[in-house]
């Protein structure tokens, strides 16, 4: 424990929702409102030196919150952090590029920003104008550069810090390939060399391919701390990327839910014929939807109904399947399960749908989500002949037969 | 290795709840101390590029306003100025006061116009409106440029007195700073603080004698309300412009040593407050 770079103590940040009207005579009125909420709550952890930590968590789970708290950009509510060396946070590429000024000066102010000092700057220059290519620009207005150039130049800069330890956003990591492929290597020399990298995103082939250890934020809490592998297995297998179904989504909190609702929708799987999960569906060919649900509270004698509806790339709905059609209205559930929807030949061309999903009993509405997240249809048999309509004349496809009769 | 034997590492960066008061980490400025000249090279680069005249503007601007005044209040309604002809009269009492008003206005919005670093990039906070004020020092010193022909033009030399310049130039910066400071923290949660400074340093401005001389004062007033009038650091640095380069205006006494105390509790109190304010920047916007 000697070599400790990083000590996170139960951190914690509070913000209030809804937006501050910022007027001062509100404010002499005592006029505060919007409720308060974690945006991170509890964490702690501790990274060595030398190590690379990636952070990984959806859109709101608290991860660039702790990124904020970790480059000082702002103060926790609660806990404490110890960091031993000196930190450079690269958020962004080219913090504090002005048009206006040179490749040169840019590069002095960025540095400067960054921590570096005019020596060291001075020293490594004609290695950052190497790096960034930019060659006989360095003393052109960066208003006259393209936007890769400028991108080159600023990852040039944060490429050379000299800090023990890096915060990362994984946002840099755009940019045009070839480059951002030699700024991966400059990042491993970074490592390498005995420094301290804390990288913060959601590129899992990125995270396991650089990282020891990966931390998973869920909703403001620490979810899971472990090798980059274990983890970002785990977090792929719930999360998935860009709410693309591929498989599986959890539903954590999402969607409309009343106040005592007694069953919540704990996620989705795409299922073939055999129950088996799958990434994608397939034209024609047998599958089910499954949705996962947990009781909250004791059931009545009310039925239980659920539904699905189908949404094309345009939002605009396919299908609405009801389970009180077929007919499906379910009584004594058990207390954790998945209803599912099951098709012999799924009816829907090759291409994107979205997904909605709704659970209710009675006419009370315990639990609706209308945008769960996308899936994948892919090319199959649905007719005799293996034929299709072309792509684009239409969604859905049904039976029906053609002939040709005498009058 | 034996861990008992080696003493615990001292955290180098402690990052904590925010309570209260901060304490001035002067440790930490000097750390970041190379930052300072480039943003003041910034700031100053960034005001004469891509215009049509370039670093002509930063003489324009003075010397417009000094025109202005000249013929209005100078030939139009005719206000004394203490034998000295009008123009330059005006001219060496707008140079300390454009640089306080500047550096107030800059300094104050200083955290809000650089959001898009602070919301990036962590450095003491305190050199944004530092550097303003620093940056305002150049426009100061190309108008003091325009001003030496004037001088030698109206047959003024130079002299000893010539000495008390920088320390007075240092204590207008001292004092827009802290009121700079002062009203940054207060922009930061409240937006309508802008334009409470603009009206403030107009105020401010008729309140100073810029472009008339305290003897006018001095006759319409009753004694104790030109006391309180002196209370005005800025008149006090106004008047010593016009003592050291004209030889007219108020003679350095115990308005100085005034206003320096002025300038201490401002630049105190300014700080105090800005950095109580300055960690919550990034959550409110």
């Amino acid at each position: 424990m000697a070599d400790v770079a990083l000590r996170v103590d139960r951190l914690g940040k509070r913000y209030r929702r809804g937006v501050d009207s910022g007027r001062l005579l509100e404010w002499l009125q005592g006029d505060r409102h919007g409720e308060l909420f974690w945006a991170l709550r509890d964490v702690s952890f501790t990274v060595s030196h030398g190590e690379m930590l990636g952070v990984i968590g959806v859109n709101g789970s608290g991860k660039s919150t702790m990124l904020r708290i970790l480059a000082r950009l702002t103060r926790p509510t609660e806990g404490r952090v110890e960091i031993f060396g000196r930190v450079g946070s690269l958020l962004e590429v080219g913090t504090g590029f002005h048009p206006e000024l040179t490749g040169r000066e840019n590069v002095f102010l960025n540095g400067a920003l960054l921590g570096m000092r005019r020596s060291d700057i001075r020293r490594r220059f004609d290695e950052i104008v190497e790096f960034a290519g930019v060659g006989e620009f360095i003393d052109t207005a960066i208003k006259r550069y393209s936007s890769g150039m400028q991108v080159r130049l600023g990852f040039a800069v944060a490429a050379h810090l000299d800090q023990e330890i890096l915060l990362i956003d994984e946002v840099l990591g755009a940019g045009d390939a070839a480059f951002r492929d030699k700024s991966l290597r400059k990042m491993d020399e970074v490592t390498s060399a005995g420094r301290t990298v804390i990288v913060v995103g959601h590129a899992l082939p990125m995270m396991s391919a650089a990282c020891d250890r990966v931390l998973w934020l869920e909703r403001g809490a620490l979810l899971g701390l472990g090798s980059a592998a274990e983890i970002t297995h785990r977090y792929r297998q719930t999360v998935g990327q860009t709410r693309s179904l591929d498989g599986f989504l959890a539903l954590t909190g999402s969607g409309e839910r009343g106040e005592r609702s007694r069953i919540v929708l704990t996620h989705i799987r795409l299922l073939d014929g055999h129950g088996a999960p799958v990434v994608h569906l397939r034209t024609g060919a047998p599958a089910r939807i499954a949705i996962g649900y947990q009781l909250r509270g004791a059931l009545g004698r009310e039925a239980v109904l659920a539904s699905l509806s189908i949404l094309n790339i345009n939002q605009h709905r396919v299908a609405l399947s009801e389970s009180r059609c077929v007919p499906g209205d379910f009584h004594d559930l058990p207390a954790a399960g998945e209803f599912h929807c099951l098709f012999d030949r799924l009816p829907l061309m090759p291409g994107r749908y979205g997904l909605g999903v709704s659970c209710q009993i009675g006419a009370d509405v315990e639990h609706r989500i209308p945008h769960v997240g996308e899936f994948t249809v892919e090319p199959g048999v649905y007719y005799p002949t293996g034929a299709l309509p072309p792509l684009g004349s239409g969604d859905a496809l049904f039976d029906y037969a053609w002939s040709v009769e005498c009058r | 290795m034996d861990a008992l034997s080696e003493p615990a590492p001292v955290p180098l960066i402690t990052i904590e709840p925010a309570h209260g008061w901060q304490e001035l980490n002067l440790r930490e400025l000097w750390t970041f101390r190379h930052l300072l000249p480039a943003m003041v090279r910034r700031n100053v680069t960034r005001r004469y590029r891509q215009t049509l005249l370039g670093p002509a503007w930063f003489f324009i601007s003075p010397l417009m306003r000094m025109v202005g005044f000249s013929v209005v209040l100078g030939r139009v309604i005719g206000l004394p100025s203490d034998g000295v002809p009008y123009p330059v009269f005006a001219y060496t009492a707008l140079l300390p006061w454009e640089y306080f008003a500047a550096g107030v206005s800059r300094a104050t919005s200083s955290l809000v116009s650089y959001l898009h670093i602070i919301s990036k990039v962590y450095f003491p906070r305190l050199l944004l409106p530092l550097s303003e004020v620093v940056s305002a020092l150049v426009d100061l010193g190309l108008s003091l440029v325009i001003l030496l022909p004037m001088m030698v033009f109206y047959g003024y030399g130079v002299t000893p007195r010539l000495l008390v310049l920088p320390f007075l130039v240092l204590l207008a910066g001292g004092l827009s700073l802290g009121v700079g400071l002062l009203f940054a923290a207060l922009q930061v949660r409240y937006r309508d603080v802008s334009s409470l400074v603009g009206w403030l340093v107009r105020a401010w401005f008729f309140a100073t004698p810029v472009v008339y001389s305290p003897s006018i004062v001095a006759q319409k007033v009753p004694a104790w309300v030109v006391a309180v009038y002196w209370l005005n650091p800025m008149a006090t640095v106004v008047e010593g412009f016009r003592w050291a380069l004209l030889g007219i205006g108020r003679e350095p006494d115990w308005t100085l040593a005034w206003a320096f105390l002025v300038m201490l509790a401002l630049l105190t109190g300014g700080t105090m407050l800005f950095q109580r304010a300055e960690h919550s920047i990034v959550d409110l916007v």
